[in-house]
């Protein structure tokens, strides 16, 4: 039994940060907390003043779609929680280039988001009851949430350059897989390079495959869903509110995919960045210096992925909750004064 | 040169006749501003339940009264001299109206303040 009082709370805190798991945990415990937060009861909730009718073609449309928007968020969660413990406690995986490992999120969130659209292409775009003339233009960001989309956007280009920076930066192995940075013996041109493990090519590709995916299905599903009739004038408020609702659920879950793939990303990264400054005493008695010297970034990335990873699983958790939840849970979605009474 | 009318105006109950109505009374009343862009003509025919091609010669007629710009790529948009306020005015009003909307902020309220506000950013001119 290891005595833990050996370490000092930096090294029990780095010990705990090593694993994603543990920031799943503490993510839960947020989640927790603002879901507590958001279910207390608002003074400001108005009366509905929907027909029974209305409301029940409301949960039709709207309903399969936040319930879609869940199962693909704990599929994120339950895909990454589990090719962790695969690989880390049941798997041999020791000299395995795990390149899935970074993409998966990504694919998961693509996928999760792809049959949210075909839902969306099919149920959820079925002609007006009674046609609603339309007032403006409906896209893409319409009824996204704005701040979202843009930490999204800038969520993907910062994963792009991630990804195009070390691939640049890393170097192929005997069997032409980039999975390696060369960390050069400066006072010692003739010896080899240290070579770690490193998020090259190999890794990055499949990243970008998925990533450009990710963007694309997420563009469609926040089209789609903008995009199609609404079912009635007097829903066109509730409409308004659950679109937003699907749109905050596209984006929550392909930024948290995003964050995953950045956060392991990172951390790969970080792994190089251990390698700082080492001096190796030879059997001659000379001294082999290797320094990288991004060595202390990749270090301050390794401390910013548990952020990332945390960040990730509040959002996804938040989803699979479904916040927000006004025309799930049939609570008032349509206020005294909405967009349509002044128009 | 003259121009041949889409739609003839006699056919009262055309739904093109009834879109091109719509549009020009959202144009006229200020309700889509100046240079904004008008809903898709797919977005229309959905919205509306009627084939592209109703909602199109629907637009070319608006076209025709110079009251929208169509460029190839940059959408159909409301011409400057047929809007009653710019466009970002307007788009800056519908926010507005969503977020007292979402906020369950009372109409008359919002209205009160914002005579107060114009007439305090407008050095005392009353509305």
């Amino acid at each position: 039994m290891p005595d833990l009082t050996a370490f000092g709370p930096l090294d029990l805190v780095a010990a705990a940060f090593s694993t994603p798991l543990f920031s799943l945990l503490l993510a839960g415990l947020l989640a927790a907390g603002i879901l507590i937060i958001l279910t207390r009861p608002r003074e400001d909730a108005a009366p509905t003043e929907l027909s029974d009718d209305v409301r029940r073609s409301l949960r039709r449309r709207y309903l399969p779609e936040r319930r879609t928007l869940s199962i693909a968020a704990l599929a994120v969660i339950v895909l990454f929680v589990g090719e962790l413990v695969l690989s880390g406690y049941v798997l041999d995986l020791v000299d395995a280039v795990a390149w899935w490992r970074y993409a998966a999120p990504l694919l998961m969130a693509a996928l999760g988001l792809g049959v949210l659209l075909a839902l969306v292409l099919t149920r959820g775009t079925a002609p007006s009851e009674v046609p609603v003339p339309p007032v403006a233009r409906r896209t893409w960001r319409s009824f996204g949430p704005r701040w979202g989309i843009v930490g999204a956007g800038i969520l993907a280009l910062v994963l792009l350059a991630t990804t195009v920076i070390a691939g640049l930066a890393s170097s192929a192995n005997s069997r032409g897989w980039y999975v390696w940075l060369e960390i050069p013996i400066a006072n010692e041109p003739g010896v080899d390079p240290l070579r770690p493990w490193f998020y090259g090519w190999t890794y990055g590709v499949p990243v970008l495959l998925c990533l450009a995916a990710l963007v694309a299905v997420a563009w469609a599903a926040l089209h789609a869903n903008a995009a199609r009739p609404y079912l009635r004038p007097e829903a066109v408020v509730a409409e308004r509110e659950g679109r937003r609702g699907v749109a905050s659920g596209i984006v929550g879950v392909a930024s948290a995919g995003m964050l995953l793939a950045l956060a392991g990303a990172w951390r790969l990264i970080a792994g190089a960045g251990t390698i700082t400054d080492v001096v190796i005493e030879g059997q001659n008695g000379g001294a082999y210096e290797a320094t990288w010297r991004y060595a202390e970034l990749a270090m301050l990335l390794g401390w910013l992925a548990p952020l990332l990873e945390i960040a990730a699983f509040v959002v996804l958790l938040l989803v699979v909750a479904g916040v927000p939840r006004s025309v799930q849970s049939g609570a008032p979605a349509v206020r005294p004064l909405g967009v349509e009474a002044l128009r | 040169m003259t121009v041949q009318p889409l739609v003839s105006t006699s056919d009262e109950a055309s739904p093109t006749i009834t879109i091109y109505r719509q549009l020009r009374g959202l144009i006229l009343s200020g309700q889509l501003g100046a240079d904004e862009r008008l809903p898709t003509v797919r977005q229309t025919a959905a919205d509306l339940g009627v084939a592209p091609g109703t909602a199109a010669k629907a637009y070319k007629m608006l076209e025709q009264d110079g009251l929208v710009v169509s460029r190839t790529a940059a959408g159909t948009r409301v011409a400057a001299s047929a809007a009653v306020l710019p466009g970002s005015v307007i788009r800056r009003i519908r926010e507005l109206v969503d977020e007292a909307g979402a906020t369950g902020a009372d109409r008359d309220d919002v209205l009160n303040v914002l005579r107060v506000v114009w007439q305090a950013e407008a050095g005392g001119v009353p509305l």
